[in-house]
Formats: C-alpha cells, sequence, structure tokens
C-alpha cells in the first residue's frame, strides 16, 4: 500500500505499508513492514512485523515476531513469540511475549507484561547524548520467568529470577529463586516466596 | 454462577509451572481467555481463574505435552469442531454415547447411519442427559430438539443446556456459556451441562 489507502481486512501474505493506510476489518498476513502511518480498527495477526513507522491497533495483536523501530499503540492485548523495541509503545492490554528485549528510546507505557524472559535497558549514547529521564518503561505488573529491569516504575514485579538494574521505581518484587538491586534503583519492598 | 476462584499466585504454587509457562500456553490457546478474571483486590488488580477448570486444565497439559506439540494439544482442547464422521456402533464401542442414548438419538433421525462432529456432539450431550438420571427419554429427546435449533443462533458451540421442571413440565434453555441464568424458585433446575465441556471429553475420548 502506498500512497493513501484503505482496506477491509483479509489474508495476506506480504504488507508492506508506504504512506498511509487503514484497515476497518480483521487483518491476517504473513509479513508486515510499515514505514509510514498504519491504523487498524480490528484485530491483526502477523507473522513478523516490522514497525518502522507508526502503527495504531484498535484491538488485538498475535503473532510470532514483533520489531518495532518506530511507534507501536495496540488498544488490546499483544500476544507474540518475541517482541523486540527500539522505539516506544504504548499497549492498553497484556503484552505476553515469550521473549521481550525492550531498548528504551522514548516512553512506553504497559498495563500487564506477562513472559519468559525480559530485557530492558536504556538506549546505547549516541554522540555522548544519552537517554532521557523521560525514557522510561511503565507498567502495573511485571511477570516473567527472567526479569531485568533498568528505567523502570511498575507497581509490582514477580518472577523466579529477578535483576533490578539503575533508575528503577518499583513497589512490590516477588521472587522465587533469586534477586538483586542496584543501589540506584527505589524498590519498597522485596520478597521471596513459593518454592 | 459463583464458581471457586484461584488466585495466579496460588495457581503456580499449586501446580509448580512458571509465569513463563503460563503465558505462552496463554499464547497458544491451551487456556482460554474468558478464563482470566481480572478483579480488583487490596494490593490492586489480580487475576483469578476458575479453580476446577484450570487445575485439571494444567494436568491435562503438563500430562500430554511431552508426546504433542502445543499446536496439537491446542487444536485438542479448542472447541472447534474436529473432521470427524463416526457411525452409531462406533459411537457406542468409543463410550461417546450409550446404546439407550443411541436409541434416543434414532427416534429423531431415523435415517442417520454417519454423524458429523456436530451431530456426534449433541448425540453425547443427549447421553449425558440421560445417564445423569434426572432427565426421561422423551425430554432427552426434545433436548436434542433445543440444540439442534439453537445452532442457527450461536455461532459456535461455546453453549450451555439447561433443563427446568415445574410441576412436571419441563422446558431445555440454551443459552451462551457465560450467561446468567435465574429461574422462578417453585422451579426445579434438573439438569444442566456445558456443551464446550461435552467436546473436550469426547475429543480425549477420540483421540
Amino acid at each position: 500500500m502506498m500512497g493513501s489507502s484503505m482496506t477491509s481486512g483479509g489474508i495476506f501474505g506480504h504488507v508492506n505499508v508506504m504512506g498511509e493506510a487503514v484497515t476497518t476489518g480483521p487483518m491476517e498476513c504473513q509479513s508486515l513492514r510499515v514505514m509510514g502511518v498504519f491504523q487498524t480498527h480490528a484485530d491483526v495477526q502477523v507473522g513478523f512485523a516490522n514497525i518502522m513507522g507508526q502503527m495504531d491497533v484498535e484491538g488485538q495483536m498475535r503473532g510470532n515476531r514483533v520489531r518495532v523501530m518506530g511507534e507501536l499503540t495496540v488498544r488490546g492485548d499483544c500476544e507474540v513469540e518475541q517482541f523486540v523495541s527500539r522505539g516506544t509503545f504504548v499497549i492498553d492490554g497484556l503484552l505476553n511475549a515469550g521473549n521481550i528485549d525492550v531498548r528504551l528510546y522514548g516512553p512506553c507505557r504497559v498495563r500487564e507484561i506477562g513472559c519468559g524472559t525480559l530485557r530492558v535497558e536504556q538506549k546505547k549514547p549516541f554522540f555522548g547524548r544519552a537517554g532521557r529521564a523521560e525514557h522510561v518503561l511503565t507498567a502495573d505488573v511485571i511477570e516473567g520467568d527472567d526479569v531485568v529491569l533498568a528505567y523502570t516504575r511498575a507497581r509490582i514485579v514477580r518472577g523466579d529470577k529477578i535483576r533490578i538494574g539503575p533508575a528503577c521505581d518499583i513497589d512490590i518484587v516477588e521472587y522465587r529463586t533469586d534477586c538483586t538491586c542496584h543501589p540506584r534503583s527505589r524498590v519498597a519492598s522485596c520478597e521471596q516466596r513459593g518454592l | 454462577m459463583e464458581q471457586e476462584l484461584i488466585s495466579k499466585k496460588e495457581l503456580l504454587d499449586v501446580t509448580g509451572i512458571s509465569y513463563g509457562q503460563l503465558y505462552r500456553w496463554k499464547r497458544k490457546d491451551l487456556i482460554p481467555e474468558e478464563w482470566f478474571i481480572r478483579k480488583s483486590t487490596f494490593t490492586g488488580q489480580e487475576t483469578f481463574f476458575p479453580r476446577e477448570k484450570i487445575l485439571t486444565r494444567i494436568e491435562q497439559i503438563k500430562q500430554l505435552k511431552d508426546d504433542l506439540s502445543l499446536d496439537e494439544l491446542a487444536r485438542r482442547f479448542s472447541p472447534d469442531p474436529a473432521e470427524i464422521a463416526l457411525s452409531g456402533e462406533e459411537m457406542v464401542r468409543k463410550g461417546i454415547v450409550s446404546e439407550q442414548s443411541w436409541r434416543v438419538y434414532q427416534l429423531e433421525h431415523p435415517n442417520v447411519a454417519v454423524c458429523s462432529f456436530q451431530e456426534t456432539v449433541f448425540a453425547s450431550v443427549v447421553h449425558r442427559a440421560l445417564a445423569s438420571g434426572d432427565v426421561g427419554l422423551d425430554e432427552a429427546r426434545s433436548a436434542l430438539r433445543a440444540l439442534e435449533q439453537s445452532i442457527t443462533v450461536f455461532s459456535d458451540l461455546r453453549v450451555r443446556i439447561v433443563c427446568v421442571r415445574k410441576l412436571g413440565v419441563s422446558v431445555w434453555v440454551v443459552q451462551a456459556a457465560d450467561g446468567q441464568l435465574v429461574v422462578d424458585p417453585d422451579a426445579k433446575l434438573v439438569f444442566e451441562a456445558d456443551v464446550s465441556e461435552c467436546i473436550e471429553e469426547l475429543k480425549l475420548k477420540l483421540m
């Protein structure tokens, strides 16, 4: 899709959005590449999505691999196997993924994260410009087996192995086997439970 | 319908699975979305599950996951139809229906020799009703009619069937699985069955 276009959804092989596109019905595709603005007013199912521009999903997003270089907004849940972000994202529901790898290039917000492994890092400095203070990940609940956080604000973090890096602000940490905490982070309560 | 709930934390402690496994199974549709019940507690929003259902499901997954792929498991647990065709004798042999209930089914459909998936499901529901001992033969027949009527209304088989009796007159109700139902206090709820549960049971018997 190039220029400005609209579709009612359907099943596609490869979708390439360069410009502006809107879907009104559920869409399914093997691979998706967004360079412009892509708005979907229903559920999306993708094999591999590479989002370099902006994508707004009004419904659920499901798929195998999602890579965000630009901006992603999902109103519902986002269920994928692999979620890699080098941009920013807002997910109003649950982000459910096997592996999540986030480098913060802007404010990211999720209501709930459920995952196998989660890794959050600040972006790498470029010409001495480090990430700014508002580049944080905000979540209500984070649950995962292996969780490594940095620059994260969360109410509850639960998991098996938890490593809290710098500049985090977390109310409750509940871990099963292992938990380490960076001195520049605030953790109100940290408890081990259930083996 | 009040059901006993289990919190996510407790579930993980009881079953010994990890968050990663739980969420992976959810992604693969092994655990239906409807079972994730969000409730507010004093620590904020928490997720709960229907206790009985989730515990048996997780036991099943743990038992079967070594032999089957997750996708195969998902197909087995989903209430979507499988492609099968069974004759009456086969159904009796596999224990899906008893001979008695197959005869009831044949009264309604004298010419049916081979059943599609949906017909098999209905026959198994009839069997369940009869096996419960609370439902008479004629009532079981009308249950079948009620179910067959309902498929024009509901798009899938996520439904519940209920039999209510008052002053000796019985009525069958087919409702959406998560719908609430209140009956007149004089009436008696004689029988109820979750069709999607029947399907699960059926699939386990078939495979």
